[in-house]
């Protein structure tokens, strides 16, 4: 009787990986808001740059810091070490991934009740992301990292369509560069991008599950994004001039203002491009939210971790849409550096543990 | 004692399908104990002959069901020549000479067991036996009647063949190999089907199939438990991905045309003695927007097509939702003239938006099921009752507002455009509905999100549903969104194989 090879191990492919770290980080352009001229286009375009640039430096530092462990992914890592530590580690990565996953339900929730459903329950957008995204992660992350190639083409062309209906009103007298005295500004942003962004983390995660896992997918995904973080920030900044700083929201700002023939309402595209990028953002955290909890309860099914993260999570996710003192609490450390000292703090610890033990073994 | 009573009961009901022993038991070299066995196992049934006849002065019988055989032949060809031949002296030197030399049938086997001898008979040939040899020969002579080779109904092509698939097993192989006359097209039988022993055929070519992905598909089949397998239809969930999946990762077709086009692109395909429908696996998303019109076509037309059949298929799943929403939601997004038609429509209408679409929608697809099964000229005169009495009372009653009743007539033309997709069409359509009525357009696109990820998860024996689209192939792309000419479709054969790593496995659905 012919058997069935049993294949256990995932291969997301190298472009749906790209386009998932793309979709992941591009996220926070959602609610870029400059608020003040000394923050402007030019100094946010050069903090975001720089801090996109060290994060790809910090991703190839870890991953090269894994490989001298002998490990592909950090789970594998962790394993490594013994349980306790690995038990440790997974819910401090644990703690990193639901902080991820919900501020960007609270994000996204936000933007949505103050601007598209003004006076909408924040509460049920929450509540039916989270479901939908649990969907998502057990669905598997290659079908979420499928996803993320049409999405980003969406994107893209969104964009595109956007920068054509907006192209009347640029005016680059609006864009000035920072100069010296901007520097303090620049910093501030720059560790600000760079607290926020915990895609690193999620990368080391899933290396193993990518074809071809090197840091060179994640460059190719930060590179990509901080592009379209430029090109929009640009746009944002010479089409809105000061404008801009008096707006929660400037992209949506400019792209109800744009017109392109026929298409006098480009912020819908807006709305649709933002519940995507959100829904593949989400499912991927919530994807390794219950790759966490399988690896500490292996006997957990699949099925039902999905389930019970996906009710925990709206459940969280309402809890904290429904008020503005909850969302803010969460927000407000979530934008400092906890999420960052979070993820690093565990990186850094995980990886010393291991070289030391290695170190320790080569000298016996 | 009620309980335990019904307990056993529903255990016996919902037995596993187990093979049945007896059919193990060979034949006796008695011809009488054989032939009596035989009507046990049968339950003495009606149809069962038995004609006997003498060969080289020693009993013999040829056995078979009634309407099964070829009479003519059966006389001509094989019984008049028994009486003529010179045979051996021992009862088992007989069956030989008559097995090698006497008789020159398309199809002959000889078999020793009561299940093969079933087998055989139920499949039309006529069984010889010789009274003092323990086996029997099989000649296949059927002689049943079938339905004749004709257009397919579902498949209707403007240009290419007419012939469409029909229910013996055999007729469609033969349409496949006059249609691909090279040594490479493998026909594998196999028999599934714990009690009906259904033929079942895996076609390939074995130049370019993927022998893991063959493997991988032979031993699902061969883990089929099925009573008894009456269609084609009854196999594909042993094929497809999980069961929450909204779309298949196997397709069917009816015309061997397309199922040789199919196989000649490394898929394997599967004919069901019984159905005139055949599986193809692995079965793309972007197939479903395929016909085989398109390649006799020009290819600025075919991709026009093919572009319009896409659009089709957004516009009937989304159309009823996106008015449900824009109108109860985002009035902004309807321009004012329009708008304010809405509005003067929708004004004293009997229930809100959403549950009108939901009641027009359950209208249709009750109209269209009750069209379907009934004969034909009935199922007219219901469409004619629905579309004119039912539709205008409505209307004229102020159940369905005008805008509704063209919504709901736009999404159901849309959706027969892609009649292969019409399961996932209409459930998908409803779940729009409700969505665009509950949650306007966040719900909508949420739900788009949701069946994207549901498409994106469907891998059929390692090969993405979605591919080439996403994991994307820009070279492959020539002949999904695109139909490039033939000159350039010809310079490279497109040959389907899997995508290493994507069986999902523990992680996924499949």
């Amino acid at each position: 009787m012919n058997r069935e090879t049993p294949i256990v191990k995932n291969h997301i492919g190298t472009l749906g990986a790209t386009a998932l770290v793309f979709c992941c980080r591009i996220f926070y352009l959602l609610t870029y808001s400059p608020k003040s001229e000394e923050y402007g286009g030019s100094v946010s375009m050069l903090a975001f740059f720089l801090a996109g640039v060290a994060s790809i430096l910090l991703c190839t530092v870890f991953w090269f810091m894994l490989r001298r462990c002998g490990a592909h992914s950090l789970p594998e890592l962790y394993q490594r070490q013994g349980r306790v530590f690995a038990t440790l580690c997974e819910l401090a990565v644990l703690g990193v991934l639901s902080g991820s996953a919900l501020s960007t339900v609270l994000n996204f929730s936000g933007f949505m009740s103050s601007t598209v459903y003004p006076g909408a329950g924040a509460q049920v957008m929450a509540a039916a992301v989270m479901f939908a995204a649990a969907y998502g992660a057990y669905s598997g992350m290659e079908a979420i990292s499928r996803l993320a190639i049409p999405v980003t083409l969406v994107l893209l062309i969104g964009l595109a369509t956007a920068a054509a209906g907006i192209v009347g009103s640029i005016n680059p007298v609006y864009l000035i560069a920072p100069g010296p005295e901007g520097v303090p500004q620049v910093l501030e942003l720059f560790f600000q991008a760079l607290f926020h962004n915990t895609e690193v983390l999620l990368f080391l995660i899933l290396s193993d599950k990518i074809r071809e896992g090197s840091p060179k997918i994640y460059a190719w995904g930060a590179a990509f994004s901080m592009s379209v973080y430029q090109f929009t920030i640009l746009l944002v900044t010479m089409a809105l001039g000061p404008f801009a700083y008096v707006r929660s929201y400037p992209i949506y700002s400019m792209l109800a203002a744009a017109e392109l023939s026929v298409l006098t309402r480009l912020d819908m595209i807006n709305m649709v491009i933002w519940i995507f990028i959100t829904y593949i953002r989400c499912a991927a955290y919530l994807y390794c939210i219950c790759g966490c909890i399988r690896r500490m309860a292996p006997s957990w099914q699949r099925g039902h971790v999905s389930l019970g993260v996906g009710v925990l999570g709206a459940l969280a996710g309402s809890y904290l849409c429904g008020g503005l003192n909850r969302g803010l609490a969460l927000w407000e450390l979530w934008s400092g550096a906890a999420p960052f000292v979070l993820a690093a703090g565990v990186l850094l610890l995980s990886v010393c543990a291991a070289l030391l033990r290695a170190r320790r073994r080569e000298k016996e | 004692m009620l309980f335990k009573k019904q307990s056993q009961e529903k255990a016996i009901s919902y037995a596993v399908p187990q093979p049945d022993a007896r059919l193990e038991e060979e034949l006796s070299p008695s011809l009488e104990v054989t032939v009596e066995r035989l009507r046990q196992l049968c339950g003495e049934t009606a149809d069962l002959q038995v004609n006997r006849l003498t060969v080289a002065g020693a009993p013999a019988a040829f056995v078979m069901f009634e309407g099964q055989v070829n009479d003519q032949t059966l006389i001509l060809g094989t019984a008049s020549r028994l009486n003529q031949a010179a045979l051996g002296d021992t009862p088992a030197s007989r069956l030989e000479s008559i097995y090698s030399g006497l008789f020159m049938a398309g199809d002959k086997k000889k078999f020793a067991t009561y299940g093969e001898f079933i087998a055989f008979i139920s499949s039309g040939f006529a069984v010889l036996l010789l009274d003092g040899a323990a086996q029997g020969i099989a000649f296949g002579i059927q002689g049943f009647g079938f339905r004749s080779v004709g257009e397919p109904s579902s498949e209707n092509n403007l240009r290419g063949s007419r012939e469409g698939f029909v229910e013996p097993i055999r007729v469609n192989m033969s349409m496949i190999r006059r249609r691909l006359k090279t040594p490479s097209l493998c026909m594998q039988l196999l028999k599934i089907g714990v009690k009906s022993q259904t033929d079942v055929c895996l076609l390939y070519r074995s130049d370019y199939v993927d022998k893991r992905m063959l493997q991988q598909l032979q031993s699902r089949l061969e883990q089929v438990q099925l009573d008894n397998l009456l269609d084609s239809g009854y196999l594909r969930p042993f094929l497809e991905s999980g069961p929450f999946s909204l779309f298949s990762g196997t397709g069917v077709t009816e015309r061997p045309d397309t199922l040789c086009a199919k196989i000649s692109e490394g898929r394997i395909g599967i004919l069901v003695d019984g159905s005139p429908f055949a599986i193809v696996v692995p079965y793309l998303f972007s197939e479903h927007f395929q016909n085989m019109d398109d390649y006799s076509e020009r290819p600025y037309y075919a991709i026009f097509m093919r572009l319009l059949k896409y659009f089709a298929f957004f516009l009937t799943i989304l159309l009823p939702g996106t008015y449900v929403a824009a109108v109860n939601f985002h009035p902004e997004l309807i321009p004012d003239e329009l708008l304010f038609k809405v509005a003067q429509a929708e004004q004293g209408m009997a229930f809100p938006l959403m549950f009108e679409a939901l009641f027009i929608h359950f209208i249709y697809e009750l109209m269209r099921e009750a069209g379907l099964r009934l004969p034909r000229p009935v199922g007219h005169a219901v469409s004619i009752i629905g579309a004119l009495v039912i539709g205008d009372a409505a209307v004229t009653a102020g159940l369905i507002s005008t805008p509704m009743v063209m919504v709901v007539a736009l999404t159901t033309i849309s959706s027969f455009v892609i009649p292969s997709l019409y399961e996932p069409v209409a459930v998908l359509r409803l779940m729009f509905i409700l969505l665009g009525g509950m949650l306007g357009l966040f719900g909508m696109v949420l739900g788009l999100a949701f069946v994207g990820v549901n498409l994106c998860s469907v891998t059929v024996l390692g090969v993405p549903a979605t591919s080439p689209e996403t994991p994307l192939s820009i070279y492959s792309l020539r002949d999904t969104l695109l139909r490039v000419n033939w000159r350039e479709l010809g310079q490279q054969q497109f040959i389907i194989s899997r995508t290493e790593g994507a069986d999902m496995g523990e992680e996924g659905i499949e």
